[in-house]
């Protein structure tokens, strides 16, 4: 009787281990992958309204694909027959899930170019402020190239100059000494014809011939009396000349190495600005700067500067006092709901807010920081991104 | 007794009846709405060959094809529940297809705009740094 026990608990046992072996068969591959893909999607699309048909279309067929194995299965394996039925349904729950997976994964991808799209032309919009300004230089270094070969023009004019001066005092050199050589020689002749008249030798023919030389003599005399001054002239008029070359050469050297000046510090300015961040802007004489809103103005209560905004109003403030030649004027720009007139006062007081700190904290001169509200009259953005129009705009002008 | 014999018989009566429907659309083959959709399905996969679609997911076009070859197959033997299942997974693979077609456009157009973006941000270090523009 116990042996027969025994051997019925030991049945009862294997019965039991068989049973919940079989229940414990996983389920196979191609089930557990269009689950993994329905939870995925399902997941995915949490909050996505456009995507809840298709997910639950993905749901049911993995339901129906899940209801058919159970249906069919036995001794822990779908029945032959059955299973193209459930792997059609399992097939169908994947790629129904695939789709949706896909389909979001490509909104992923749109958002992510659009972001990239933006921070590619804000980094455009930086390099462009260093191209002009290096077109800019390019235009100034061959302007430079082109004073030096007329200061080299001028120096080799200077050149040619002096040797003709030197020349000149060559020959007023020897037209002196041939006024000398004909003076001494008159001298002479006079001494001669005075002695002469003493003597009462000669003719009056003799005496006439010898008036006459006397006559060319002096003539001869005052030509080269001509000549010297006209080449003394002339001379000066030459110094006066170098003089005045050597004064222009001056001036243009001046003026070169002021523009080099301006130039280098205007280009420091630039690289200066540059390093606030933000999205730069140039105009003619002028460059903005502009910053999302929520970057210096604490949100929502609009009432008081960022950690952030404390650090760009300092800054700007000691931009301002390296280059006090330029002033700065501060725009503030808001989302443009619920109405105009709102908006412009509110932005009106952050306006105020941004130019009291950098007031006190740079110590400035009130006159140098203009601040304006500007509402929400000037978006950038359409309606659809009205919260992209809330910006800082500051804008630094060469006094 | 015999209210129960009979209700046992219409109960008999029903199941035999659909056994033989069953049965009798076995034997008929494949349904014409299901030959119509085969048809409009083939012309679908075929029509993608040379496409953007066939070249950003040939995996996807290949396993289209793969349906459409099971359905003849359906035809063959004259089931139209494979036929008609293959159908149905044919048609939902195009647009797979399709799908996953634009998201890879759309993730190519990503990558170059990431790689312009590289190269304009190492521009401008390098204008910041002063080794370009003087």
């Amino acid at each position: 009787m116990k042996t027969i026990r025994y051997v019925c608990i030991m049945c009862a046992v294997c019965v039991l281990s068989v049973t919940s072996s079989f229940a414990a068969d996983p389920l196979p591959d191609y089930i557990l992958k269009a689950q993994s893909l329905v939870g995925q999607a399902n997941a995915k699309s949490a909050g996505l309204s456009d995507f809840s048909d298709a997910v639950l279309i993905g749901q049911n067929y993995l339901r129906s694909a899940e209801t058919e194995y159970k249906k069919n299965l036995s001794w822990g394996k779908v029945e032959l027959k059955a299973e193209p039925t459930v792997r059609y349904y399992a097939d169908m729950a994947r790629i129904q899930a695939s789709i949706v997976l896909s389909q979001i994964g490509k909104i992923e991808q749109e958002k992510e170019l659009l972001r990239l799209d933006g921070l590619v032309n804000e980094v455009k919009a930086k390099l462009k402020v260093f191209d002009d300004k290096t077109a800019a230089i390019s235009a100034m270094k061959a302007e430079l190239v082109k004073r030096d070969t007329t200061i080299a023009d001028l120096k080799s004019s200077s050149a040619e100059l002096k040797k003709q001066i030197d020349a000149k005092q060559s020959e007023i050199g020897r037209l002196t000494a041939t006024i000398t050589s004909l003076t001494s020689n008159l001298s002479l002749k006079a001494t001669a014809l005075a002695a002469a008249e003493e003597k009462n030798v000669k003719g009056s023919e003799e005496q006439k011939v010898k008036q006459l030389t006397i006559i060319a003599l002096e003539q001869k005399i005052a030509e080269a009396a001509k000549n010297l001054d006209a080449s003394r002239a002339e001379t000066a008029r030459l110094r006066g000349e170098i003089a005045t070359l050597a004064a222009q050469k001056g001036a243009a050297e001046s003026q070169s190495q002021e523009q080099i000046q301006s130039l280098k510090r205007s280009q420091e300015f630039v690289t200066e600005v540059g390093k606030l961040g933000g999205v730069i802007k140039t105009g003619s004489d002028n460059m903005t700067v502009i910053f999302v809103r929520s970057a210096i103005i604490k949100a929502p209560k609009n009432d008081s500067l960022t950690s952030e905004g404390d650090a760009i109003v300092g800054r700007v403030t000691g931009l301002l006092k390296s280059y006090p030649e330029f002033r700065v004027k501060l725009k503030v720009h808001g989302f443009g709901q619920p109405s105009k007139n709102e908006d412009a006062s509110a932005t009106d007081r952050m306006a105020r807010l941004i130019r009291e700190a950098l007031v006190e904290k740079g110590n400035l001169d009130p006159a140098t920081v203009e601040a304006l509200g500007a509402g929400s009259s000037e978006p950038i953005y359409q309606k659809g991104n009205a919260e992209g129009n809330k910006r800082v705009e500051i804008t630094f002008i060469k006094k | 007794m015999r209210k129960k014999m009979s209700m046992l018989l219409v109960t008999a009566f029903v199941c035999l009846s659909a056994g033989a429907v069953s049965a009798a659309e076995e034997a008929t083959g494949v349904l014409p709405a299901t030959m119509e959709k085969y048809k409009m399905a083939r012309i679908k996969v075929e029509a993608l060959t040379g496409t953007v679609v066939a070249q950003r997911a040939p995996e996807i076009v290949e396993e289209a094809g793969k349906s459409i070859a099971a359905a003849q197959e359906g035809m063959k033997s004259g089931s139209d529940k494979l036929t008609y299942e293959s159908v149905e997974k044919a048609l939902l693979l195009i647009n797979y297809a399709q799908v996953i077609a634009v998201e890879r456009g759309a993730e190519e157009k990503t990558a170059a705009a990431k790689a312009e973006l590289e190269k304009l941000e190492q521009r401008l270090v390098d204008v910041l740094a002063g080794k370009e523009g003087n």
